[in-house]
C-alpha cells in the first residue's frame, strides 16, 4: 500500500481513538483545546514521516556545482559538501561516495540543474564530450600521467632506408627506464631513460623485410616491462626511374654508376662523346632512342638528368634552352657533377659558388651523408667545397662541414649539384653500400616527383577498436566502391577541398585494417587495442577536455539569472516544533488539571 | 691487603692464558674460512667438512708451539715491572712469601701493594694478540666472501676444473617431446679415435658430437611396433632394426650438422638438433723472431724461435721448414732444410712450447744472405697449419757500403752519407791498425772519430730544427757592432735570440722522415759516445744501424708513387682526333638487364603473414606461404641446426593449428627470418606528388605569370 496512504489512514484512526479517549474523561475542562492539541500534534507526527514539498521558482545563482570524476582524479582535488558523479565503475568502488551515472545526459537533465560541471582526472572521450555541451565545464588538468609523452616515426618507408623513431619519455621513477625497439622479435636499438627525469630519444634500425611489419617499442625498468606498443610501418620496394646521363667523355665514374643503376632495374641511356662529331651511346632496359639532340619529347621520357658540368655546358643553345625549359617547367630533376671549375655564371652553377682550395695532395675525407648517423668510409674527394647559398640545402659534407653536395629548387624541378667525382673508388673497394646511400641521397632528392592520381593518410592518430578511425582518400576522381574488411563504407567529401574524400570507421578487431577502393586501390592501415599507448591517450584526453572548457568559456561569459520552476520541500523542523508543543500542551494540562 | 693484590696478578695471568687460547682459536678460525673459501669455488659440497679439518690442525699447532698455558706468575710481575715504572721493579715481592721478607722489602711490599691494586685490569699486551686476531678473521671472512661471490660470476671458471663427464652433458641439453610410443631412448655416442675421448651415452635425442663421432640409438617402446626410422634432415631415412619389435637399434656416423626425427609407424616426433663439434686446426703462435730481423753486423748470427702451439685435442707434430738464399739477382740459389724441435710429441698434449736455437753460419750463411722460414704443426686429426714465412737477413757491409746508390742522380745528400761510410771505414781501419800503434795515438784518432761523428750529427740535427751547439756566442752578430744598427732592437732580437722552432723546418720534412732521421740521430750518438770512451769495437755497430738507416731515407725519398684517384680531363674534339673520321660509325649498345629476383621473398612475405595471424584466422593461401617459408628454414637448419631448428619445429606448429601462434613460437621464427635476410640495400625512387586535381601545378604556372 501507497506509503503517503497509509500514514493517513493511521494517523486519522488515532487522532479520533485520542479525540474520542479525550471525551469519555471525566474532567471536561479544556475538551475543545485538547482535541484539537491532538489533532495537531497527529498532523505534525503525519508530516514528519511524509515529504512535504511544494513548487517555487528559482535562479541558478543559488545552486551548487557537481564534481564529475574521469580515470586519473586526485581525492585531494575533491572540495567537501558537492555532489559526485562518475560514468565508470570501478571509480565508484575506488571512491564510493560518487553517483554512478549511466550516461553524461543525467548530469544535463539533472533537477535542479548544476551551475557547473567540474571535471576531474584525465577526462572523457571526444565522441563523449559532445554530451556536455550544454552545460558550463570547468577542467582542471592532473598531473601529467608517466611514460611516453610524444612520439613519432614514418608510416612508410622505401627499402634500404633508415627507420627513425623519435619521442619524449617521461621517466618519473628512481630506477632507469629502458627503451627498446625490437624488429621481429630481435632488439635493434635500445636507449636509456635517467630517473626522474623527461627525456628525448631516438631510435634507429635498418629494416631488413619489406611488406606490412609490426615493430615493438619497450620500455623495461629492472625487470618490469611498462610498456608494450606496437610500431606499424610499411616497408616498400622503390619503383625503378629512367635515366639520361650526357658525358663529355667516357670515364669510370659515369659508367660504374649507369651499372649500379641497371644492375637495379633502372632504365639508363647513357651518351658520351668520343670523338670529333662521335658519340657513344648505351641503353640499358630502354628501348632505342635518337640521343644526339635533346629535344623536349625525348627529355620528357625521363625522369633524371645525370651530366658532367663540361658536357652541359657544351650543349648547343636550344638543346642547353629545352633541358632548362623542361627542369623548370615540368620538374625534371638534374644531377650536375662538377668536373671542371671555371667561374661561368650558368643558370647549371649558379646557386652553387665553388671554393677551390690548393692542396698538395687530394684530399682523403670521411663523408657525411644527409639523415644518416654514421659516416662513410674515406673517399677521395676534389678540393672543391661548395660554398652555403640560403636556398640551398647541402646533402653531402665532409667532417669541417665543407660542401660537397646540395641541392637547389629550379622552377618546378631540383637541380641537385656535387663535386664528388671518384665515388667509383668505393665500388672498387667492395664497398657498396656507401655507394648506393650517397647515389641514392642524390638520386632521390633529384627525380622528377611521379604524378600521383591518387593518395591517402590517416588523419587519426593512434586508431583504436570500437574507436572511429578517420581516414582520408585524396584523388581526382570520385571513388566508387569503398569497402573495409569486405564491408561498403560510403565516404564523406570534403567541403572545401573537391579531391579530398573521408572515410570513417570503426575497427572492431586490432590489426591491419584493409580497405579497397573502386576495386583497385588497395590501402591498409593498423588499429591498437583499446588499452595501447595509455599515457599518449590520456594527454590526448587532457588537451581535448582543456580545448573544450576555453572554448566553451568563450560562449559562457555572459552568466545571466535563469529562472527556474523546481519543487521545494519543507524543512521538517517546523513539524518537530508544532509536535513538541502540543504534546507539551497535553502533558501540563493533565499535571495541573489535577 | 696482601692477599688483594696476589690475587690480581693470579687473575691477570689467568686472563692471559685465556686471551692467547681464544687468539690462537681465532687465527685457526681465519686460516680456516680463507681456506674453505677458495675450496668452496671448485667443490660446493665438501668445503665445510675441509674447513673443520683445517681448523683442527691450525688451532693444534698454534697451541701446542706457543703453549700459553706455561706462563708462569713470575712473567707476568716481570712484565709488569717492566710496564708499569710505579711498581718500582718489586712486583715479585707480592709472590715471595712474607717470611722470607726483611724490613725493607715488607716497607717496600706495602707500597706496591697499593700500586698494583691501583693497576688497569688489563694492561695492553694482554688484548693485543687477541685484537689481532681478530683483525685477521674479519679479513677473511671478507676475503673468502668475495672468492665465493666471484666463483657464482664467473661459474665458467669454476666449471673449467670440473671432470667432462657424459652427465653434465645430459644436464646442458634441453628438454624435449618424445613420441608417446617410446619408453626409453640411450644414445652411446663413440668420438672419433683423435679426440681421445671415451665413449659417453645420453637419454636425450639432442645430439652434440665431436666430427666423426658414431652415434648408436637405443630405442625401446611400450607397444610392439612395425618399423622405426630415423629421417634426417628431412630426406635421408636410416632405418632402425628391431629385435623384438620393441627394442630398435641403429647406428651412423656423425660428419655434418643438422636434425633429425624419429618416425615410428609413420608418426613423426618433434625435430632434433644435431650439432657437430669440428676439430680446431692447431694454432701456431710465435713469440721470437719478429716477421723481419735483421742481424748487424757485429751481433751474434743466431735466431732463436720460439712457439707456442695449442690445439683443441692434441698435437702429433711439429717442424721448421727453411730455406737459405744464397748470393743476389740472377745468380741467386735456394737451399731448403727442415728442422725439428728438441721436443716429443709421443704425449700427445693440447699445448706444447717450443724453443730452439738456429745457428746460421752453420747453415753456411755468409752476410747478405737470408733465410725465411716457417713453423708447421700437425694435430692428432691430421690437420697441418702452418705460419706466415720469417725472415732473417745478415747484413751485407760490402753492400751497404757500395757506391752504387750514391751515385746515381737520385742522390740529393751526398756529402753526409760519404761521411758516415767514411766514419765507419775509418772505424774499421783503426781496429785493424790498433795493436801496431801506440796508446795515445789509437786514443787521439778514436776521439777525432768522435768529433767527426759528433760534426756529422750535428749537420743532420740542422734538418730537424735543432740549436747549433757549435756555433761560438757572438759568432755571426758583426750586424750588431755597426754604428747605424745602434738601437735596432730588430737587429739586436735577432743576434741574441735563440731562432728556433722555425716554421721552415717544422715543414722541411715529413714526420715520418723526420721520426727516421731522429732514430738516426740516436745511433749517431751513441757512435760517437763509444768512440770518445775509446771502444772503437762497439761503436762500429751503430755506426752501421746509423747508415743503414740514412740509406732507408735515401731510398724513402726515391721511391714515393702517388696514389690518387685520376679522372681523364675531357678531350678536346677540335685539337684531337681531327682526322677523317666520316666512315667511322658511332658505337650504339642495348641490353636489357633484369635485377636478379629476391630469393628471400617468400620468407618476407611469411613475416607478413605470421605478424597478421595474430589477429586472424589463416586461410589457404597463407599456410601455403608458410609452408615454402618452412622449406627455407629446414634447408637452413640443416646447416645450422642451433639457430633455425626451433623456429623451424615453430613454424610447423603454427601451420599445423588453427590458433593464433603463441607468442614464444612467433618470436622464435621471426628472429631466425629475421637472421636469414640480408641487409636491404638502398636503392633510389622519386617522391609522389599529391593527388590534386592539377592544383598546385596551376598555382605554381600563376605565380611564374
Amino acid at each position: 500500500m501507497n506509503w503517503t496512504l497509509s500514514v493517513i489512514i493511521i494517523c486519522t484512526v488515532l487522532a479520533l481513538l485520542f479525540s474520542w479517549q479525550e471525551y469519555r474523561r471525566a474532567d471536561r475542562r479544556r475538551l475543545t483545546w485538547r482535541i484539537l492539541a491532538i489533532w495537531i500534534s497527529l498532523a505534525a507526527l503525519a508530516c514528519i514521516a511524509l515529504p512535504i514539498s511544494y513548487r517555487a521558482t528559482t535562479s541558478t545563482n543559488a545552486q551548487t556545482d557537481a564534481i564529475l570524476l574521469t580515470d586519473g582524479f586526485s581525492r585531494d582535488s575533491i572540495p567537501a559538501n558537492t555532489p559526485v558523479f562518475t560514468i565508470d565503475e570501478p571509480i565508484k568502488k575506488d571512491y564510493p561516495k560518487a553517483t554512478l551515472i549511466s550516461s553524461l545526459d543525467e548530469l544535463s537533465q539533472h533537477q535542479p540543474a548544476f551551475k557547473q560541471i567540474k571535471v576531474l582526472g584525465y577526462g572523457i572521450d571526444d565522441a563523449d564530450l559532445t554530451q556536455l555541451s550544454s552545460l558550463p565545464i570547468s577542467y582542471t588538468a592532473p598531473a601529467l600521467p608517466v611514460g611516453l609523452q610524444n612520439i613519432s616515426w614514418p608510416s612508410k618507408i622505401n627499402t634500404g632506408e633508415q627507420f627513425t623513431v623519435q619521442g619524449k619519455y617521461y621517466n618519473q621513477g628512481k630506477q632507469s627506464v629502458k627503451l627498446q625497439l625490437k624488429g621481429l622479435s630481435t632488439l635493434e636499438d635500445s636507449i636509456i631513460i635517467p630517473p626522474a627525469k623527461t627525456t628525448y630519444f631516438q631510435l634507429k634500425t635498418k629494416p631488413k623485410a619489406t611488406g606490412r611489419l609490426v615493430y615493438q617499442l619497450v620500455a623495461l625498468a629492472g625487470q618490469d616491462t611498462l610498456m608494450n606498443e606496437s610500431i606499424p610501418l610499411s616497408i616498400e620496394t622503390t619503383e625503378p626511374l629512367r635515366v639520361l646521363m650526357l658525358n663529355a667523355s667516357p670515364n669510370f665514374e659515369s659508367r660504374f654508376l649507369k651499372n649500379w643503376l641497371s644492375e637495379n632495374g633502372y632504365a639508363v641511356a647513357s651518351k658520351a662523346i668520343i670523338s670529333q662529331g662521335k658519340t657513344s651511346e648505351e641503353f640499358v632496359n630502354l628501348n632505342k632512342l635518337n640521343l644526339q639532340h635533346l629535344s623536349a619529347s625525348l627529355l620528357n621520357q625521363f625522369d633524371l638528368v645525370i651530366g658532367d658540368l663540361s658536357a652541359l655546358k657544351a650543349l648547343p643553345l636550344s638543346e642547353g634552352a629545352a633541358l632548362k625549359q623542361q627542369v623548370t617547367q615540368k620538374g625534371l630533376g638534374l644531377i650536375v657533377r662538377a668536373d671542371s671549375t671555371d667561374k661561368n655564371t650558368s643558370w647549371l652553377q649558379r646557386e652553387f659558388p665553388l671554393n677551390t682550395i690548393a692542396a698538395k695532395e687530394q684530399p682523403t675525407v670521411q663523408l657525411h651523408l644527409q639523415g644518416l648517423a654514421n659516416k662513410t668510409a674515406k673517399l677521395n674527394i676534389d678540393p672543391a667545397y661548395i660554398a652555403y647559398r640560403s636556398n640551398t640545402q647541402s646533402l653531402v659534407t665532409d667532417a669541417q662541414q665543407h660542401e660537397l653536395a646540395g641541392v637547389t629548387l629550379l622552377g618546378a624541378g631540383r637541380l641537385v649539384f656535387t663535386t664528388l667525382n671518384h665515388t667509383t673508388t668505393w665500388l672498387l673497394a667492395g664497398n657498396r653500400s656507401d655507394y648506393s646511400n650517397l647515389w641514392s641521397l642524390l638520386i632521390n632528392h633529384a627525380a622528377k616527383k611521379q604524378p600521383a592520381t591518387e593518395n591517402w593518410r590517416l588523419a587519426t592518430a593512434l586508431p583504436a577498436v570500437n574507436e572511429p578511425t578517420r581516414v582520408i582518400w585524396q584523388s581526382s576522381n570520385p571513388p566508387q566502391n569503398i569497402t573495409v574488411n569486405g564491408a561498403i563504407i560510403p565516404p564523406e567529401q570534403n567541403a572545401d577541398v573537391p579531391f579530398e574524400w573521408t572515410i570513417k570507421h570503426w575497427a572492431q578487431k586490432p590489426g591491419w585494417q584493409t580497405a579497397k577502393i573502386n576495386n583497385s586501390s588497395e590501402i591498409s592501415w593498423f588499429v591498437y587495442e583499446k588499452d595501447s599507448w595509455n599515457s599518449l591517450r590520456k594527454l590526448k584526453k587532457i588537451t581535448s577536455m582543456q580545448n573544450f572548457a576555453a572554448k566553451q568559456h568563450k560562449g559562457h561569459t555572459v552568466t545571466k539569472q535563469i529562472q527556474q520552476s523546481a519543487q521545494k520541500e519543507v524543512p521538517k523542523l517546523y513539524f518537530y516544533i508544532l509536535l513538541l508543543i502540543a504534546c507539551t500542551f497535553l502533558w501540563v494540562e493533565r499535571k495541573f488539571a489535577s | 691487603m696482601e692477599q688483594t693484590a696476589l690475587h690480581k696478578i693470579k687473575q691477570l695471568q689467568q686472563r692471559y692464558i685465556g686471551y692467547q687460547l681464544l687468539a690462537d682459536v681465532l687465527l685457526a678460525a681465519a686460516c680456516a674460512i680463507v681456506i674453505g673459501g677458495i675450496i668452496f669455488h671448485w667443490q660446493k659440497t665438501q668445503a665445510l667438512s675441509w674447513s673443520i679439518v683445517v681448523f683442527m690442525l691450525v688451532a693444534g699447532i698454534l697451541i701446542t708451539a706457543r703453549q700459553p698455558w706455561k706462563t708462569t706468575i713470575t712473567t707476568i710481575c716481570r712484565y709488569l715491572n717492566f710496564t708499569y715504572p710505579e711498581l718500582e721493579e718489586s712486583c715479585t715481592l707480592i709472590i715471595k712469601p712474607s717470611a722470607d721478607l726483611n724490613l725493607l722489602e715488607r716497607l717496600q711490599l706495602h707500597k706496591v701493594e697499593q700500586a698494583v691494586i691501583q693497576l688497569p685490569t688489563q694492561p695492553p699486551l694482554v688484548a693485543q694478540r687477541l685484537k689481532k686476531s681478530g683483525l685477521w678473521l674479519v679479513v677473511a671472512v671478507a676475503l673468502s666472501v668475495i672468492i665465493i661471490f666471484t666463483s657464482r660470476r664467473w661459474p665458467s671458471i669454476a666449471n673449467g676444473f670440473q671432470s667432462n663427464s657424459s652427465e653434465t652433458i645430459a644436464q646442458k641439453l634441453p628438454p624435449e617431446k618424445v613420441l608417446p610410443q617410446i619408453s626409453s631412448v640411450s644414445l652411446k655416442i663413440t668420438p672419433p679415435a683423435y679426440t681421445g675421448k671415451p665413449t659417453r651415452s645420453q637419454d636425450k635425442f639432442t645430439i652434440d658430437a665431436e666430427e666423426g663421432a658414431v652415434v648408436n640409438w637405443t630405442i625401446s617402446t611400450n607397444v610392439a611396433v612395425r618399423n622405426v626410422f630415423l629421417i634426417f634432415n628431412e630426406g635421408e631415412k636410416l632405418p632402425l632394426k628391431g629385435s623384438q619389435r620393441t627394442e630398435w637399434r641403429g647406428s651412423r656416423i656423425i660428419t655434418k650438422p643438422g636434425f633429425y626425427q624419429v618416425s615410428i609407424d609413420g608418426k613423426l616426433s618433434d625435430l632434433y638438433q644435431v650439432q657437430v663439434i669440428k676439430d680446431a686446426i692447431p694454432v701456431i703462435h710465435i713469440k721470437s723472431p719478429k716477421q723481419y730481423t735483421h742481424i748487424d753486423a757485429g751481433e751474434a748470427p743466431k735466431v732463436t724461435i720460439n712457439a707456442s702451439i695449442t690445439d683443441d685435442y692434441g698435437i702429433s707434430n711439429a717442424q721448421i721448414f727453411a730455406t737459405v738464399a744464397k748470393g743476389s739477382g740472377e745468380s741467386v740459389k735456394f737451399k731448403d732444410t727442415t728442422f725439428s724441435f728438441g721436443t716429443s710429441f709421443n704425449q700427445h698434449s693440447k699445448q706444447y712450447n717450443l724453443q730452439r736455437i738456429i745457428d746460421l753460419p752453420k747453415l753456411g750463411m755468409e752476410p747478405g744472405d737470408e733465410l725465411y722460414f716457417y713453423l708447421q704443426a700437425q694435430d692428432t686429426h691430421q690437420q697441418k697449419s702452418r705460419t706466415d714465412v720469417l725472415i732473417v737477413s745478415i747484413q751485407d757491409t760490402a753492400q751497404l757500403l757500395s757506391m752504387d746508390g750514391i751515385v746515381s742522380a737520385a742522390n740529393i745528400k751526398p756529402e753526409y752519407f760519404r761521411s758516415q761510410r767514411q766514419i765507419i771505414l775509418d772505424t774499421e781501419k783503426l781496429l785493424k791498425e790498433k795493436d801496431s800503434i801506440a796508446v795515445t795515438s789509437f786514443k787521439n784518432r778514436c776521439n777525432d772519430l768522435g768529433t767527426d761523428q759528433k760534426m756529422l750529427r750535428l749537420r743532420y740535427g740542422k734538418f730537424l730544427g735543432d740549436e747549433d751547439e757549435s756555433g761560438t756566442e757572438g759568432e755571426g752578430n758583426e750586424d750588431v757592432t755597426k754604428a747605424e744598427n745602434f738601437g735596432n732592437a730588430a737587429v739586436i732580437m735577432d743576434a741574441y735570440t735563440d731562432k728556433h722552432d722555425n716554421a721552415e723546418d717544422a715543414t722541411f720534412l715529413e714526420p715520418a722522415v723526420k721520426a727516421q732521421l731522429k732514430a738516426t740521430l740516436n745511433e749517431m750518438w751513441k757512435a760517437e759516445l763509444r768512440l770518445r770512451l775509446f771502444k772503437p769495437q762497439e761503436a762500429l755497430p751503430y755506426e752501421y744501424k746509423a747508415l743503414r738507416l740514412l740509406k732507408d731515407l735515401q731510398q724513402k725519398s726515391r721511391s714515393f708513387v702517388a696514389k690518387t684517384s685520376y679522372n681523364p680531363p675531357p678531350l678536346k674534339p677540335e685539337k684531337r682526333l681531327s682526322g677523317d673520321l666520316s666512315k667511322i660509325g658511332s658505337p650504339v649498345n642495348q641490353q636489357t638487364l633484369k635485377p636478379e629476383a629476391d630469393k628471400y621473398e617468400i620468407l618476407k612475405k611469411a613475416i607478413i603473414v605470421l605478424q597478421q595471424s595474430r589477429y586472424t584466422v589463416l586461410n589457404a593461401n597463407d599456410k601455403r606461404v608458410l609452408q615454402q617459408a618452412s622449406q627455407q628454414l629446414a634447408l637452413r637448419a640443416s646447416s645450422q641446426p642451433g639457430i633455425y631448428l626451433r623456429a623451424v619445429s615453430a613454424l610447423r606448429r603454427v601451420i599445423n593449428s588453427n590458433a593464433s601462434p603463441s607468442p614464444a613460437d612467433q618470436a622464435s621464427i621471426e628472429k631466425a627470418i629475421q637472421q636469414s635476410l640480408p641487409n636491404s640495400k638502398a636503392t633510389p625512387s622519386a617522391n609522389t606528388s599529391i593527388a590534386d586535381m592539377g592544383l598546385a601545378q596551376r598555382y605554381y604556372k600563376n605565380l611564374n605569370r
